[in-house]
């Protein structure tokens, strides 16, 4: 079946056209998301790699 | 909540570190002797295992999968345990993933020398090795989600996202670039063809790159470089973007591998246009990477970890600029099959990840040996004789890209190609080989004295493997969103659903450029005179396959004048469709192939110059680098396989009549024997059941289709591009 549908698609060249909108669309919902997050959660988030020091560690 | 305390397990990220370092010197050594070949051809000793084809494959999953495989593991085992609070899932799991790993890395280097390969680059291993490393593969990903799943932290860290992404992507990439028909135990046929073969292994290839060289060593950059500058990551919020973005993004590019080739330019159209949007991303991860050491550029003056990490960054920004750029037709025009591709992707492999790989190396090391680095005045010259072997590395490589194109292209005010002899452009190049190889040598020189101040520093040490730690247990709280939570912030928590997120992300583009070239029958267009390899041809093929004759010999001529004017006709969809696996290779060090059998042809060469050519090709050309190929010769080819070869053939479509099997090798040897007499007119003695009479028959059919199908090459060259 869909090798019938796909044979019948015209236009094939928009490919790049609809695949750079699917981009853009993908792009601009998570951009939005990231000037939507608190700026202490990302403080928060960034200092993590930092919370790992354990008592058996020393600084070289 | 109650404080846990647990332990985190050092050994398997020692014993990571080791593989690292054991298999970075083996697999840059390889490298150097291929360097060397290009000066000195004879350095093959002679013998099949240590020719350029088949060492090639050695040096690049090599380094690829042993050096910077087992530096991403030795990495993420370290920063994975601690951004989680917690022990690696399975202490077993952990044990079958090294030694699954070492064995799948000694396993490739011993198949590769025998001549065991698919022919298709950086997939070269044979079905058993494939099947192996997707069940090891399936290991690493169940303990790393093991793992993250029992964290004791709330928010998984953007570095995990890279893991997560590598992981899911890189299983996806592997399987669906190996599907291949076992004929024995090391023996396949791809199942794709031709053109569809060359989408799906550069598809693959090129994220290989991505999910394999870039997306693990970016969650590593994110751990490790605030970790060295002790400071927090100069954005997390463009970390966020920086991921979705890239691992969208990457997923198309990989037909920028074939532009102007035989692929629909539609194809072509969504890799070049993905390339170079990939800029975007890749850069802002840089961005965000140099930006962190805001305010402490003081401490990259004194600290070999930092000073390894800002080259290494710099260097993946110079390759996510340079790679888009080469993605552009009009660049790609000049730079395909040149040496630019070769320095391009080394620019990556010693500055981004070689470098990176020794920063985590320096940085972690002498932590779970609970000492000082031995010498960071040896670490320093480490990083400046390895900063100047990039450089002679790369450089000379551009000069003689620049080199090459220019005299390929070159025509003389008659019309005619100045060096119409490709050996010509290979004698200009030498001086650059050289320089190359003095480059990649200083490169091995730092890498020796890193390991040796690596193997000081653990001698002085006391190694911690079970490095005791505390935290809170985490809270359970429901699996749904919460009142106000973003449906983003609940992924950040839910691992299971995050990878399933990440692996929608890559499929679309995967599914948008794959499915329609073989639904839509229009894309390959077939030509009626193009028929099935004789069983003799196949076996030649095969045994060109072995030898691995693709790392230095195209067989796709491009829609070019220049390339139209040297070899004959461009190449078109139609003439590959039973070409399982597809050879069009990457780089020409030697000319194109695809035209060789075309009689009057402008590569064409009698029976007898190619036997000699095998024999002794300096003979025959005192400046070739071609290397001797005398076993050819003297070996005889093995039959047994050619009514299963067949049988395979005709399971993946290839029209041979029903029963042809059995008759098979009788008409093999019928073809092998006019062959034979061809020689003996020309005073070789040789018998129709030698490799080298195969070997001839597949590079006298080669173009042969085409040309009978009345596309002169005159008409061929109506429309070229330039």
């Amino acid at each position: 079946m869909f090798s019938q549908v796909f044979q019948s698609v015209s236009g094939i060249n928009n490919y790049g056209l609809i695949s750079t909108v699917i981009f853009f669309v993908f792009f601009t919902v998570m951009g939005l998301y990231a000037f939507t997050v608190k700026k202490e959660d990302l403080s928060e988030f960034s200092r993590m790699p930092f919370e790992d020091e354990t008592k058996d560690s020393n600084e070289v | 909540m109650e404080n846990q305390n647990f332990y985190y397990d050092n050994k398997t990220v020692k014993f990571f570190a080791y593989a690292t370092l054991f298999w970075g010197v083996i697999g840059m050594v390889v490298g150097l002797l291929l360097a060397l070949q290009f000066i000195w051809p004879q350095l093959t000793f002679g013998i099949p295992y240590t020719t350029f084809g088949r060492i090639r494959p050695i040096h690049t999953n090599a380094v690829i999968f042993a050096f910077v495989g087992n530096g991403m593991f030795t990495g993420i085992y370290y920063s994975l345990q601690r951004l989680c609070k917690a022990r690696m899932f399975s202490d077993i799991l952990s044990k079958i993933h090294f030694w699954g790993w070492q064995l799948i890395i000694v396993a490739a280097a011993l198949t590769f020398a025998f001549g065991f390969t698919t022919g298709k680059e950086y997939a070269e291993l044979e079905w058993p090795i494939d099947i192996l490393v997707a069940v090891i593969w399936i290991v690493f990903g169940w303990n790393m989600i093991g793992t993250i799943i029992k964290r004791r932290t709330r928010h998984i860290y953007v570095a995990i996202w890279f893991y997560l992404a590598t992981f899911v992507t890189v299983a996806v990439l592997h399987v669906a670039n190996s599907i291949e028909i076992p004929v024995t135990f090391f023996k396949s046929y791809i199942v794709y063809a031709g053109v569809q073969d060359a989408l799906v292994q550069w598809w693959y290839g090129h994220n290989a790159v991505a999910f394999f060289l870039t997306t693990p060593f970016l969650g590593l950059m994110y751990y490790y470089l605030p970790k060295a500058a002790n400071r927090p990551i100069y954005s997390y919020r463009l970390s966020i973007v920086h991921f979705w973005a890239l691992i969208f993004l990457y997923i198309w590019a990989g037909p920028h591998h074939l532009i102007y080739s035989a692929l629909p330019n539609w194809a072509q159209s969504l890799g070049v246009v993905f390339s170079v949007m990939l800029i975007a991303p890749s850069w802002g991860g840089m961005v965000n990477g140099l930006l962190t050491l805001r305010g402490a550029w003081d401490k990259v003056r004194e600290d070999p970890v930092l000073k390894f990490m800002v080259v290494a960054v710099t260097a993946y920004g110079m390759s996510t600029f340079e790679g888009p750029m080469m993605s552009t037709k009009t660049v790609n025009a000049i730079s395909h099959f040149t040496d630019w591709t070769v320095g391009h992707a080394h620019i990556g492999a010693l500055g981004w990840n070689g470098f990176m790989t020794f920063a985590v190396l320096y940085w972690l090391i002498p932590r779970i040996f609970r000492t000082n680095l031995y010498s960071k005045k040896m670490a320093n010259t480490h990083f400046w004789i390895g900063t100047l072997g990039i450089i002679f590395y790369a450089v000379p490589l551009y000069w003689g890209a620049i080199t090459q194109f220019l005299m390929w292209k070159e025509f003389t005010a008659e019309g005619f190609l100045k060096y119409p002899n490709f050996l010509e452009t290979v004698t200009q190049l030498r001086p650059m080989y050289a320089a190359r190889a003095i480059g990649g040598g200083l490169y091995i020189v730092g890498v020796v004295m890193g390991v040796y101040n690596l193997i000081l520093t653990i001698r002085q040490g006391d190694f911690l493997a079970e490095e005791a730690a505390s935290a809170p247990a985490l809270e359970p709280v429901s699996g749904k969103r919460a009142a106000g939570e973003g449906a983003h912030r609940w992924l950040e928590r839910r691992p299971v659903q995050f990878t399933i997120f990440a692996l929608l992300a890559i499929l679309i583009g995967g599914i948008i450029e794959i499915v329609p070239l073989y639904l839509i029958k229009t894309n390959i267009p077939t030509i009626a005179s193009v028929k099935p390899y004789t069983p003799l041809e196949l076996q030649g093929r095969d045994i060109y396959v072995r030898e691995g004759c693709y790392t230095c010999h195209s067989q796709e001529v491009r829609p070019f004048r220049s390339e139209t004017e040297r070899y004959g006709q461009y190449s078109k969809a139609g003439e590959y469709v039973y070409d399982h696996p597809f050879q069009w290779g990457s780089k020409r060090n030697g000319p194109d192939l695809s035209r060789e059998g075309v009689v009057n042809g402008k590569q064409y060469k009698p029976n007898s110059w190619h036997y000699n050519h095998m024999l002794n090709p300096q003979k025959l050309n005192a400046q070739s680098i071609m290397p001797v190929y005398k076993w050819l010769i003297a070996d005889d080819l093995d039959m047994s396989t050619t009514a299963k070869k067949i049988r395979v053939m005709q399971m993946l479509g290839v029209p041979y009549p029903a029963g042809f099997d059995k008759t098979a090798n009788d008409v093999l040897l019928q073809q092998a024997s006019l062959i034979s007499a061809d020689l003996k007119t020309q005073g070789i003695d040789c018998a129709p059941n030698k490799e080298i009479i195969a070997v001839i028959a597949y590079l006298q059919r080669l173009g042969v289709d085409i040309h009978s199908a009345g596309l002169s090459a005159a008409s061929a060259s109506e429309n070229p591009v330039k």
